[in-house]
């Protein structure tokens, strides 16, 4: 199929399969591999892309879903070099170990910060709670969220 | 493989035509991808219904509740937590899965997907929910869900046939309060092993007038337990019918459920009761 | 202590938040192959036929390899270096069939997509054979492997006397533990590639011993060492899964005989089922006790399951009865053990390497005690636990400062220990539905080594002309910050930010001889050979300086980036004026190389707490607090070790109450993590820890111990004593899933 769908706010126009899977589209044809792959069936969260401002996983996601709509990978978020608040959050609050969790862990709270710019320890943790850390007890990630939260809110973004 | 994106429902019975019986519709994919990608299926035709407006709207109309086929669970969490008689569908879908989950997964599809696990089952089953079923031909008919789910991981759909909506008579259940709990196996993004839905009408000093009560992931398709609902009429939603309808859910549940999973299943309607009906109590 | 001490993030911590970092699974390389492998689908038997060409028919596909087309030769999976006694049992595809998931063959085509889609086509004849699916079976006579005995390996040992003692109290208590699956996020991987033309072949993965990978690949393909080149990539996690060989002979045949680079990416199933699991063990243990609580003796029996091949099974049994020593004071103790074999997934290496189910099985004997003695359950471990001047009374190694029985005492108080008691007392005789408890656990492990093998560690370094350095350590970071606390330990000893300093993770080409990551040897070994290291190199700093400044050596010292003269504030040369000095004026550049030979393996230890509700209506157990306590020593780095406690927290709570990888009666295990349930960020508090750093060793730098695995030892039974205390139960079948804690109620009612 012909595919016309945006990434990072780049139109692509690609032709693939239907049944090609969006995470596969990234990291092979857009070689975009900071989306990563962990389980394959929705479980870990490594995955996680926005499509049109909502956290889904790209291994759930085929191409025939994807037809005009906006992708937004952990690589949207730094395009210019500058990694962005929430990514530095994590840097600095200790979030990031093996990080292999990092990028989907990210994409999954800029979506819950898109739509609630406060969210209490309670919603940052049910918000995150598709993606899967084994290094850590969540504490630093969930610290870093609410870092970004409190930083966003104070730059006015 | 061929793929076809309809963007009107004309569109989409155009399509229908093409259908084999290895073609499939895709809703949110998340459970679809999962078996296309370990190879138990391999569709010749992909049918994406994605692009239809109708199938994208939650229309709340004066005689009825109307669900399109794609809205997803978290826009089904958002229309209708705050109204009282349709919050068992806002409880069971905000608890499907994980965010990432939520954001695509569609009622219709786990309706369709017709896992004894599924969470909207019980409570399609529980407001005699209908579904609109789309045939080729372009004519739409209406099923209950009792007709419509014919067994585990089994439908009525037929080659050329597409979900594109669902109906609840909004009129029956005016003036009701509902509520959905299930457990799983840990307490956030699981599984079901039990669920329950209830839907209770109650006068204004909270005798109970009307009851409804449905268990899902116990038997092979969602069940209503008559005994329970008929013994919460003329009564109030305290601890001692509470300990009643335990018992009665306890019993159904083990006469329901695989031996296999019989005794947790049965002490954990303990829970599941008390859970359900501090929901209740909570709305009532 | 200008730098370590502090606290900073991982070293490629930015190129993982902006996505950047690459993968092993992200390398891509020209004319790449991706590999899929068929595995067995049965538990047993021998593979009479395989027929590849209906995957072969596709195009995209470049060959399959199988066991009748490729070498039968073995290797074993566990060695990590040249002088283990090893049994050879494992093929890279074999045609007898020893577990549901053995490897069978391998599909090399232009895609990952296309490799599934082929393996999935790929036919296998197999005549089925009799199977076993654990211990029952196994022991019931069921022989899982002809011609091999059941009983793998079986062993007998004892320290000290017997006890004389009249009046002495026995107890007794039965632990059985489930398999484990790791959960790495990242699953493994190899990236291989060969070159006919130099004989080369380099393989990049995500592992913990490059070197280890080098014997293994280089004597099963028979080649010599120097041509095998093994490059430790960016890993996204170990905790012991990436520790032992299956991935990389596999792909570094495929390359070879493909003649072009391949990719292998294990799925999470394969990553489940494929490759290693914590072995499932059963223990009864029989304790003799003062009246005070004092152990005086410890009988224990235990079995572990190593699955279809032995791995590293003999050693770690072996190596759990060391465990015993390293926490308290047990001065006669009596083990028997025995590996048996299974047709199931193959048991090997996990974060704590035999501590933490030693700590599950002792720790529930020690709650066990408790409760016969009417002892509290801190006090008990208290009068019991080994004390700073102490040895480990196996090895007679000297334990130094440890600091355990300060960790119990520093976590009672913080923990609010005995008041926790009184409030649960009360919650849960005025509550019908929950029940509160607390819990406690004790472990030890080591630092090194020692004196199990002999240790050393080797770095190289040099002075870059603007005062930068390069150093070689062969480290292999699992995410914990390995990297970072190299450059930490020889910033603190050149006296310079960390962020001067240059170090690449292991790669056999480049960087010297290291054992790997094992025995949580890194920060010790390794930071203590950076430490030597970057003396060394100091010394030639100083030297160089003497002479090219005409200054007497031993009024020079270093400081802030700069030699400077003790007698004389105001000559400073910086360390790039050295540099550059010493290659114009002496020809030289100025590098140094050192060794250390570590002979020490002081107590570390850990003391957790762990406040949990139980709902005895549904079966959730919910953690309501938990605190760790650490004898770390020094910590380097403490944001990061606080972070991997947490992270060993999580673990522990996921070990006592949620994770198990069942076999069915088909031989299929569990291989998805929608069955394989984790905790995720929702399911717990905010896990407190507290470092002791006072108990510091006397050769690690600058006084640190490890942590990566010790603070995993104690997690799992400070949880499991929580809920046995919530429940007045003695629960000792793990994990206590909300069955086993229905299951148990209901019986407690019947009763």
């Amino acid at each position: 199929m012909k595919l016309s769908f945006y990434v990072n706010n780049r139109l692509v126009q690609l032709e693939t399969d239907p049944d090609r899977r969006l995470l596969d589209i990234l990291r092979e044809d857009l070689s975009l591999t900071g989306t990563k792959e962990g389980c394959a069936e929705g479980e870990c969260g490594a995955c996680t892309v926005l499509l049109d401002g909502e956290a889904v996983h790209s291994c759930l996601t085929l191409a025939v879903q994807l037809e005009g709509r906006h992708v937004v990978t952990i690589e949207g978020l730094s395009e210019t070099g500058e990694l962005d608040i929430l990514q530095k959050a994590f840097v600095e609050e200790i979030a990031i170990q093996c990080g292999f969790c990092t990028t989907g862990m990210i994409m999954s709270a800029k979506a819950l910060l898109l739509k609630n710019p406060t969210p209490t320890e309670e919603e940052i943790r049910v918000a995150l709670s598709g993606n899967i850390c084994r290094c850590s007890g969540y504490v630093q990630i969930v610290r870093a969220v609410d870092r970004a939260a409190r930083e966003l809110r104070e730059v006015g973004v | 493989m061929k793929s076809l994106m309809p963007k009107t429902l004309d569109g989409l019975a155009d399509a229908l035509t093409q259908a084999t019986a290895q073609s499939r519709v895709i809703a949110g994919g998340t459970d679809l991808v999962i078996q296309m990608h370990q190879g138990q299926t391999e569709p010749d035709l992909l049918i994406y219904p994605g692009q239809i407006p109708e199938l994208r709207a939650i229309s709340l109309e004066e005689d009825r509740l109307h669900i399109g086929a794609m809205v997803t669970m978290q826009e089904l969490t958002a229309a209708l937590q705050s109204i009282p008689e349709f919050c068992a569908i806002s409880d069971a879908a905000s608890k499907v899965g994980t965010p990432q989950i939520r954001s695509k997964a569609t009622m219709a599809g786990n309706l369709c997907n017709a896992s004894p696990a599924g969470d909207m089952l019980p409570v399609g089953r529980l407001y005699d929910l209908e579904l609109e079923v789309l045939s080729k031909d372009g004519a739409v008919s209406l099923f209950p869900m009792e007709q419509f789910i014919l067994g585990p991981r089994k439908n009525i759909l037929q080659t050329g046939q597409a979900v594109v909506g669902m109906v609840i008579d909004r009129r029956r259940w005016a003036g009701y309060i509902s509520g959905f709990r299930k457990i799983g196996f840990r307490e956030h993004v699981s599984i079901a092993r039990e669920g329950m839905g209830a839907l209770v009408k109650c006068s204004p000093d909270g005798v109970i007038e009307d009851a409804r009560l449905t268990l899902g992931a116990v038997a092979t398709a969602p069940i209503r337990i008559p005994e329970a609902e008929t013994l919460m009429v003329g009564r109030v939603l305290d601890e001692h019918l509470m300990k009643e309808i335990t018992a009665i859910t306890a019993t159904t549940i083990h006469n329901n459920c695989r031996p296999a999973n019989r005794l947790y299943k049965t002490e954990a309607a303990q829970g599941l009761v008390a859970d359900l009906f501090a929901l209740l109590q909570k709305r009532a | 202590m200008k730098t370590v001490g502090s606290s900073r993030p991982i070293h490629d911590a930015r190129g993982k938040a902006a996505g950047y970092t690459k993968y092993t699974g992200d390398i891509m390389l020209p004319g790449m192959a991706y590999l899929c492998l068929v595995r067995s689908t049965i538990p047993h038997g021998r593979v009479k036929a395989i027929h590849p060409e209906r995957a072969l028919a596709l195009p995209g596909v470049y060959g399959v390899l199988h066991c009748f087309n490729t070498t039968q030769r073995a290797f074993n999976r566990y060695r990590s270096r040249f002088s283990q006694e090893l049994p050879c049992e494992e093929r890279a595809f074999t045609d007898y069939v020893r577990f549901v998931g053995d490897r069978v063959a391998v599909v090399a085509a232009e895609s990952q997509a296309l490799a599934e889609k082929a393996a999935r086509l790929v036919e296998v004849e197999y005549e089925e054979l009799p199977y076993s699916i654990g211990f029952d079976d196994t022991l019931s006579g069921q022989n899982c492997l002809p011609g091999e005995k059941p009983i793998r390996d079986e062993v007998a040992l004892e320290n000290g006397a017997p006890p004389k003692d009249d009046g002495l109290i026995e107890v007794e208590s039965f632990t059985e533990l489930p398999r484990l699956h790791h959960a790495a996020m990242e699953p493994h991987a190899c990236v291989a590639s060969y070159d006919p033309y130099q004989g080369q072949l380099t393989l990049y993965s995500p592992n913990q011993a490059i070197h280890g990978i080098r014997v293994v690949v280089a004597n099963y393909l028979e080649m010599p060492f120097h041509k095998v080149r093994v490059v430790k990539a960016t890993m996204g996690g170990s905790f012991g899964a990436k520790q032992e060989w299956f991935v990389e002979p596999v792909a570094a045949l495929a390359a070879k005989m493909l003649g072009r680079p391949v990719k292998l990416v294990y799925s999470r199933a394969e990553s489940m089922t494929g490759a290693i699991v914590r072995g499932p063990v059963r223990a009864r243990v029989r304790g003799l006790f003062t009246p005070e609580g004092k152990i005086k003796s410890l009988n224990m029996d235990l079995i572990l399951d190593a699955g279809a091949y032995v791995g590293n099974s003999s050693d770690y049994i072996r190596t759990l009865y060391g465990k015993l020593f390293r926490c308290y004071y047990v001065p006669h103790a009596r083990y028997h053990a025995r590996v048996i074999s299974s047709n199931t997934p193959v048991a090997g290496a996990y974060r704590g390497w035999s501590a933490p189910e030693e700590a599950l099985i002792l720790e529930r004997h020690l709650d066990a005690a408790a409760h016969k003695l009417g002892l509290d359950r801190v006090e008990l471990r208290r009068r019991n636990v080994l004390l700073p001047g102490g040895v480990d009374l196996k090895t007679g190694v000297p334990l130094e400062e440890i600091r355990i029985r300060e960790a119990l005492d520093r976590g009672r108080e913080l923990f609010h220990w005995d008041q926790l008691k009184q409030e649960d007392a009360e919650f849960n005789a005025s509550n019908a539905r929950y029940r509160r408890g607390v819990g406690v656990g004790c472990g030890g492990h080591g630092s090194t080594y020692f004196p199990r093998h002999d240790d050393f560690g080797e770095g190289w370094i040099a002075m870059n002309e603007d005062g930068t350095i390069q150093l070689k350590i062969t480290t292999h970071d699992h995410g914990c910050g390995t990297v970072t606390m190299l450059k930490m330990v020889v910033a603190e000893v050149l006296d310079i930010p960390d962020s001067d300093i240059y170090l690449a993770e292991g790669d056999t080409a480049n960087t010297p001889i290291d054992f790997g990551c094992f025995a949580s040897r890194t920060t010790f070994v390794l930071g203590r050979t950076a430490v030597e290291t970057a003396e060394a190199l100091k010394t030639v700093l100083l030297e160089r300086a003497a002479a090219m400044f005409h200054q007497p050596l031993e009024q020079l010292y270093v400081e802030s980036g700069a030699v400077r003269n003790r007698e004389n504030p105001n000559l400073a040369w910086p360390y790039a004026e050295v540099a550059r000095q010493s290659m114009l004026q002496l020809k030289r550049n100025v590098s140094a190389q050192a060794q250390f030979n570590n002979v020490t393996n002081p107590g570390v230890t850990g003391a957790h707490f762990a406040h949990v509700e139980v709902d005895t209506w549904t079966g959730y157990t919910k953690i309501l607090d938990y605190l760790a306590v650490q004898d770390i020593g020094q910590a380097i780095n403490p944001a990061m070790c606080e972070a991997q406690i947490q992270g060993a927290a999580q673990m522990g709570c996921g070990a006592a109450l949620r994770e198990e990888m069942v076999v069915q009666k088909n031989g299929q295990c569990t291989s998805s993590l929608s069955k394989y349930h984790l905790f995720l960020a929702p399911d717990l508090p905010d896990i407190r820890v507290e470092l002791i750093m006072d108990g510091r060793s006397t050769e690690g730098p600058f006084g640190a111990k490890s942590i990566g695995e010790v603070c995993y030892v104690p997690a799992a039974p400070a949880v499991c004593g929580a809920v046995n205390n919530a429940l007045d139960s003695q629960l000792g079948t793990l994990p206590f899933t909300p069955d086993c804690i229905l299951k148990y109620l209901a019986k407690e009612r019947e009763v």
